[in-house]
């Protein structure tokens, strides 16, 4: 008996930096967001005050009209690009698991986008969309479409910011799920082939089910991130035209920075924060229930 | 001059005229502590930057510069003033974001530094925002302390194909109407884009842009914020007026899409010949005449911008004051005063002025460099500069505009109308007035 409260106590000592670190780099910070968002700051003679505001930060979220056009926007986006980031990972991952020996150059090819800087992805996209000398628009043009005002219109703007969004991060869910695809076991699929399964069959039947899991978890790995997603839409877009393209990073970004109410930002973060949250949980919850 | 993060391209170019003008020894040694000033990107920055060269090169002082994107400089600027020590000894501050500044107590009072300091009787005072009253709350020459020097005089002007009114025999015109009438004549005749606005949304764009319109139609934004009533009257029938003129003309004689159009797409439609006009603040103008970046070399005239009938041109403020931040050791506000002073000198402006740069001073705008023909945007803001107006002079600015930057590029893009832009801006705005303590009230809702 002495021995195992001994060996919990060594137990608990050796994991002890690591809580500590975990209390000062996450708990503390979000435990001063938090505290933040019932209050206001406001400064004078150099220094700052913080008002006790109670809810009022988060009452005021349902009437702030670029909030509300900022979980819309980031909705569709996260839903619609991490949708067709997934499907085509999952096409690339398929296609260069059977590529033998040239699968690592393509493998290398596929992945380029997700190296590249974000500030230098906006500069290419941003060129690339111009209306006047954009390479899209000429290309268009030689087959006699356009010009696409591509980024100012208020109608194509979030479809455009999408599309570069996809264009970034397919690599990241190419990369989970061509190690997910090398890792199925090959016996399953030569004794489909001995059963006479046609390809679709088998895609359908054998590769969908045992790749669920990598799927399911390369989906939410990529809704997360895209929920934050901040630099394409700050360096294509601003937001606009009008609000066509707010998403929900860039509206606290707004509020907290450039407007300067910290209090206020800290709210719609912390509501951002639990609503991430939220959909992780239904996610999983429903993923466990699946497995079952 | 060090730069840090700079943005610039090339070496400034030495001015060799404004070197003789201004003749001392060159390469003396130190005298004051070396400064840091931080500074947004923009096109005046290279006249900015000659000029502190300038004074190196005069005062054997250095100076290094900290160039940052405009959102990027207020963020550290606000960072700065709120550490134990600001890492700057001057901030580059914008007409619309200094209140916070002035209010947050973050600036000493130049008299502070050295009582002996006076303001040039020169320099331009721009609506007295050079002075600040902390006991009142207000911008106030008699009762306040003289905290900033003005660094540019960022008014706009409407910039105009004068080699296009010529060909046509147009008239300047006084109003938008007339204004109006002839961006449609060159748009039909020419098949170029008759006005650029700047509609966009940024930290300050479309309500920069829209500001002139709503001043000239009578319009404001509070009933009378001199006297410290802060009723908001955005949503008035004047501003109304104005801002359906604003969306006419992105829609008759606009670019598509006019809700996209920032400052640099201004400056590009221009600079390719594909604009008749545009309101731009007078430092564009640097780039119109410069055969490396424009095809329409010495065919850019500047006028007034239009007013409605009855009232009187009313271009916006959007100046950049220099500050000196409280929480600097002594030496270095010493240094930076000494900088201040020497940069409102008479002489110095007009060397900034040759130098490329944006001068603050009448000494500039009345020597004989602005008579000379490529100077002729300085006869245009000589008369403009009177009637320029502040937008507004409350810390609470960086709210305000943030409601106005997305109320008005919405009505121009079309998501909705000019009568529901004003009344929810003017909803939101008044709520921001109350939450912050002020006495306030709005006008009834406007209907369509």
């Amino acid at each position: 008996m002495a021995m195992l409260k001994a060996s919990r106590r060594v137990k608990l000592f050796t994991v002890l930096p690591a809580l500590l670190f975990l209390v000062l780099l996450s708990v503390l910070p979000l435990a001063n967001l938090l505290a933040l968002s019932f209050a206001k700051v406001t400064w004078a003679e150099g220094s700052a005050t913080w008002t006790w505001e109670g809810l009022a930060n988060y009452r005021a979220l349902a009437e702030d009209a670029l909030f509300k056009a900022g979980i819309v926007n980031t909705l569709i986006l996260v839903v619609s690009a991490t949708t067709l980031q997934v499907g085509l990972g999952l096409g690339l991952a398929l296609i260069c698991s059977r590529l033998g020996r040239s699968a690592k150059a393509y493998r290398t090819l596929f992945l380029l986008p997700i190296l590249v800087p974000g500030i230098i992805i906006g500069a290419i996209w941003k060129l690339m969309y111009n209306t006047q000398f954009g390479v899209i628009n000429q290309l268009l043009g030689l087959v006699g479409l356009g010009p696409f005002d591509w980024l100012g219109s208020s109608t194509l703007a979030l479809a455009s910011v999408i599309a570069v969004d996809v264009w970034h991060w397919t690599p990241f869910s190419f990369l989970l799920l061509l190690a997910a695809v090398e890792a199925l076991p090959r016996d399953v699929f030569e004794a489909a082939q001995i059963d006479g399964a046609g390809s679709w069959r088998t895609f359908r039947r054998i590769v969908l089910p045992l790749l669920w899991p990598a799927i399911f978890t390369t989906f939410v790995f990529r809704a997360i991130i895209a929920f934050k997603v901040f630099d394409e839409v700050y360096l294509l877009t601003g937001g606009g035209p009008g609000t066509s393209t707010q998403v929900i990073s860039f509206t606290i970004y707004q509020r907290f920075f450039v407007q300067d109410s910290a209090g206020y930002g800290a709210a719609m973060s912390i509501f951002v924060m639990f609503l991430v949250a939220l959909v992780i949980g239904v996610a999983m919850t429903s993923q466990k229930a699946r497995s079952r | 001059m060090k730069f840090t993060r700079t943005s610039l391209r090339g070496v400034p170019v030495a001015a060799a005229t404004a070197l003789a003008i201004l003749a001392a020894p060159s390469a003396q040694a130190e005298t004051e502590a070396p400064i840091n000033i931080v500074i947004n990107q923009s096109p005046w920055l290279e006249g900015f930057a000659n000029v502190v060269d300038l004074y190196e090169e005069q005062t054997g002082n250095k100076v290094s510069l900290d160039v940052n994107p405009y959102a990027g400089s207020l963020e550290k600027q606000r960072n700065a003033v709120r550490a134990a020590e600001s890492e700057y000894d001057i901030l580059i501050v914008n007409g619309i974001f200094y209140p916070e500044m002035y209010q947050g107590g973050f600036l000493e009072p130049l008299t502070d530094i050295d009582p002996e300091f006076k303001l040039d009787p020169q320099i331009y005072t721009f609506d007295d925002t050079l002075w600040y009253d902390g006991k009142t709350k207000t911008v106030n020459r008699e009762t306040g302390d003289l905290l900033t020097i003005p660094v540019n005089p960022n008014i706009t002007m409407m910039f105009y194909r004068a080699d296009l009114y010529e060909k046509y025999g147009l008239e300047i015109p006084e109003t938008w109407d007339q204004l109006l009438a002839n961006a449609k004549v060159i748009q039909e005749k020419e098949g170029i884009v008759g006005m650029m606005q700047r509609a966009a949304r940024a930290a300050i764009s479309i309500s920069w842009d829209y500001w002139p319109y709503m001043n000239s139609y009578g319009g404001s934004l509070f009933r009378d914020e001199s006297n410290g009533d802060f009723f908001v009257t955005l949503n008035s029938p004047e501003s109304l007026e104005a801002l359906k003129m604003y969306l006419k003309i992105a829609n008759e004689v606009g670019p598509p899409n006019p809700a996209a159009m920032d400052q640099a797409t201004l400056i590009q439609y221009l600079v390719t010949g594909q604009a008749a006009h545009a309101i731009l603040p007078v430092a564009a103008q640097s780039q119109m005449d410069d055969p490396n970046k424009s095809a329409v070399v010495g065919k850019i005239g500047y006028m007034n911008l239009p007013h409605a009938p009855g009232h009187d041109s009313a271009p916006a403020i959007g100046h950049w004051l220099a500050g000196v931040p409280k929480n600097i050791p002594d030496e270095n506000k010493k240094a930076a005063l000494a900088f201040l002073s020497w940069f409102q000198k008479p002489e110095t402006q007009i060397a900034y002025a040759e130098m490329g740069g944006s001068p603050v001073s009448a000494a500039a705008y009345e020597s004989d460099f602005a008579d000379k023909p490529e100077n002729r945007y300085m006869i245009t803001m000589r008369k403009a500069l009177p009637t320029a107006r502040r937008m507004w002079t409350i810390p609470e600015g960086a709210e305000i505009v943030a409601v106005t930057e997305v109320g008005l590029n919405r009505a121009v893009a079309g998501e909705i109308s000019a009568v529901e832009a004003l009344n929810s801006m003017a909803a939101e705005i008044e709520k921001i007035m109350r939450d912050a303590g002020y006495k306030t009230g709005r006008l009834p809702d406007l209907t369509e």
